[in-house]
């Protein structure tokens, strides 16, 4: 009896402790598991994306799990991940390595010569390497490129750039470079050109891991600072390759009444990136929740401005035919306004 | 049927608390460290698991009952911290993830008798809090890709208790479990969190305060098991001091907002009691 009662703990400890299957062992049919499943149960974009998740899965499996190495299951997962044409499903190998989509739009880059010719000065009493001032030099113009959301932003210095900027008939908001970063830095910039509480966007999250189980859209709300009045005429320069958090700048900023977008499609990235560990220590990024604007519109497939104007490089010289629209733009509506 | 039940239950503990064998302390104190090995996977976060080293505090004192010298009101509180890492991964991605847990417990036993000398059976109910966080150190503002994202949850639960002591000379052999049969708390939803801080810390910690789970057993299952020997080091007219060592063993399987949670744990502790008579 002693032995019996006893027993009864260390019996119990023995069938609860049969377990082997928490931590996954690091083969590559199990690296693959963990991917395909991972982005069953969690990735959103399916639809839009157009991809048949259960014809890959009996493509590829076989072809993973025959893998010999590292090298060759990195090279067969890359193959599947290319064919989402997403950039924010990346799936990296070391801090330097990975597999991801980038997009072929054009290749912007910013000339300080382009903005001495069509009349701007650099205004250089803040300087920062993503946040680059210009004043006209003979109007109430200014000129703000914000080239990327991926760092720690300090709002109250973009405050005190703007509130000195004489920017009282018009501003060019250039966004046109910026690939992204973090949603709090593209919510804090929209919210200095509005007043009070606006629903910036719609958000729908995965409720299961079912396809499309997503929930009712849940209004995103955020607090206006109002630091440029909704007076100031406002041009946001967009492209190909404004994406991610900067898709979602544009979008915020279309649906005020005083700004007017230029350029081409945004590049879409309607969703934050959640990012997982696989067996092996590489590392699945996708997105995991789905995006509307304020007026429904699906973030993903990027935004199309009210003026479209292809950027187009002229190599070696200093033309940028999206800024000239910005200024004749600017123009007309000041001197409508006169 | 389930009156007649409560019916023989209540019928059964009275019964026991007359002619259990009486505790021959009135109170204790408990101090003890430990060390011990971990599974633990999170689908939210860490899918296919993580390995890793388990550290852990706890304190428990307890007092018997004045109108009831059978019963025992227990008091706990049991911390956990635990360094997981996968070893032996070529990738530098390979990061450790820190994991900590709190648990705060308050549980009333009853000596059920046995007819067998030096041994007792305790049964009870507890009521806990329990708090468990997870990070990663790249979840900083320096990576936007490759951040791999904390996770939380917390709780207070019912549980059930149980144990089998068995004294032989200055040895104290003791064997028990404990099981919570509900769990009421937040857990994690499966991709929904709150979606920016700048701006807005109020409501996301209103979110996280609030309660949004309400579980059974089903699907919340954890089994907190342990085995130990208490070895008497000192004897007075007024106290005794004992030496422990436990062996615990704690098992989690849980599915909760579709997001699973397992985790198997496994540990030695060396504690010293102090008993009061």
């Amino acid at each position: 009896m002693k032995r019996l009662l006893f027993f009864i703990p260390i019996l119990l400890f023995t069938v609860s402790s049969c377990r082997d299957d928490i931590v996954v062992k690091n083969t590559p049919e199990n690296v693959f598991l963990a991917f395909w499943n991972t982005m069953n149960d969690r990735y959103v974009y399916f639809e839009e994306k157009k991809i048949n998740w259960d014809s890959i899965y009996t493509i590829y499996y076989p072809k993973a799990v025959a893998a010999k190495d590292e090298n060759e299951l990195f090279s067969i997962m890359s193959e599947i991940v290319v064919q989402f044409k997403d950039s924010h499903l990346y799936l990296a190998k070391s801090s330097t390595e990975g597999a991801g989509y980038l997009s072929d739009s054009t290749s912007y880059y910013y000339l300080v010569p382009i903005m001495y010719y069509y009349g701007f000065m650099p205004y250089a009493k803040y300087y920062d390497q993503y946040f680059t001032t210009y004043q006209y030099a003979t109007k109430n113009y200014a000129y703000v490129s914000y080239s990327s959301f991926a760092f720690k932003q300090d709002i109250s210095f973009v405050i005190s750039t703007l509130d000195s900027l004489n920017l009282r008939d018009g501003l060019i908001l250039d966004i046109r470079n910026n690939g992204g970063g973090y949603l709090d830095n593209a919510l804090e910039l929209a919210s200095l050109f509005y007043a009070g509480e606006h629903t910036v966007l719609y958000k729908t999250p995965k409720m299961s891991p079912k396809r499309n189980d997503f929930s009712n859209p849940i209004p995103v709300k955020y607090t206006g600072r109002n630091i440029v009045p909704g007076t100031v005429p406002i041009i946001l320069l967009t492209e190909a390759r404004t994406y991610s958090a900067g898709n979602l700048f544009a979008y915020i900023m279309k649906d005020l009444p005083n700004c007017i977008t230029v350029g081409e499609r945004t590049g879409g990235g309607g969703s934050p990136i959640m990012s997982e560990y696989l067996p092996n220590g590489w590392v699945l990024n996708y997105p995991y929740i789905k995006n509307f604007s304020s007026k429904g519109v699906n973030m993903e497939n990027g935004l199309e401005p009210n003026v479209h104007v292809n950027y187009v490089l002229y190599k070696d010289t200093i033309i940028d035919i999206q800024l000239k629209k910005a200024i004749s733009i600017l123009d007309s509506i000041n001197s409508r306004r006169r | 049927m389930t009156y007649r039940l409560f019916c023989s239950i209540c019928c059964f503990l009275f019964s026991i608390s007359i002619i259990a064998q009486r505790n021959d302390y009135t109170q204790f104190r408990e101090w003890s460290g430990g060390i011990g090995s971990m599974d633990y996977m999170n689908a939210a976060a860490i899918p296919s698991g993580l390995p890793g080293t388990v550290y852990r505090l706890e304190y428990r004192s307890g007092k018997i009952s004045k109108r009831n010298a059978n019963r025992i009101f227990e008091f706990a509180a049991r911390t956990d911290y635990a360094y997981m890492l996968r070893r032996g991964l070529s990738t530098d991605l390979n990061k450790p993830y820190y994991h900590g847990e709190v648990k705060l417990e308050a549980i009333c036993r009853q000596n059920i008798p046995v007819p067998i000398p030096n041994f007792t059976i305790d049964a009870g109910l507890g009521f806990s809090m329990n708090m468990l966080a997870g990070y990663n150190p790249t979840c900083t503002y320096e990576n936007l890709y490759n951040e791999v994202y904390p996770y939380g949850n917390w709780f207070v639960s019912p549980d059930m208790h149980f144990k089998i002591n068995y004294q032989a000379n200055k040895f104290i052999f003791k064997g028990g479990f404990n099981a919570p049969l509900l769990v009421a708390g937040y857990f994690q939803e499966f991709q929904n969190m709150p979606y920016y801080s700048i701006n807005n810390f109020g409501s996301v910690v209103k979110y996280y305060i609030c309660p949004n789970t309400f579980a059974f057993i089903t699907d919340y299952f954890r089994f907190d098991g342990f085995l130990s020997a208490m070895y008497l080091l000192k004897n007075s007219d007024k106290s005794q001091l004992h030496i422990k060592l436990t062996y615990s063993y704690e098992s989690l399987n849980s599915t909760i907002h579709y997001n699973s949670e397992q985790k198997q744990k496994q540990m030695l502790s060396v504690g010293l009691v102090i008993r009061r008579k």
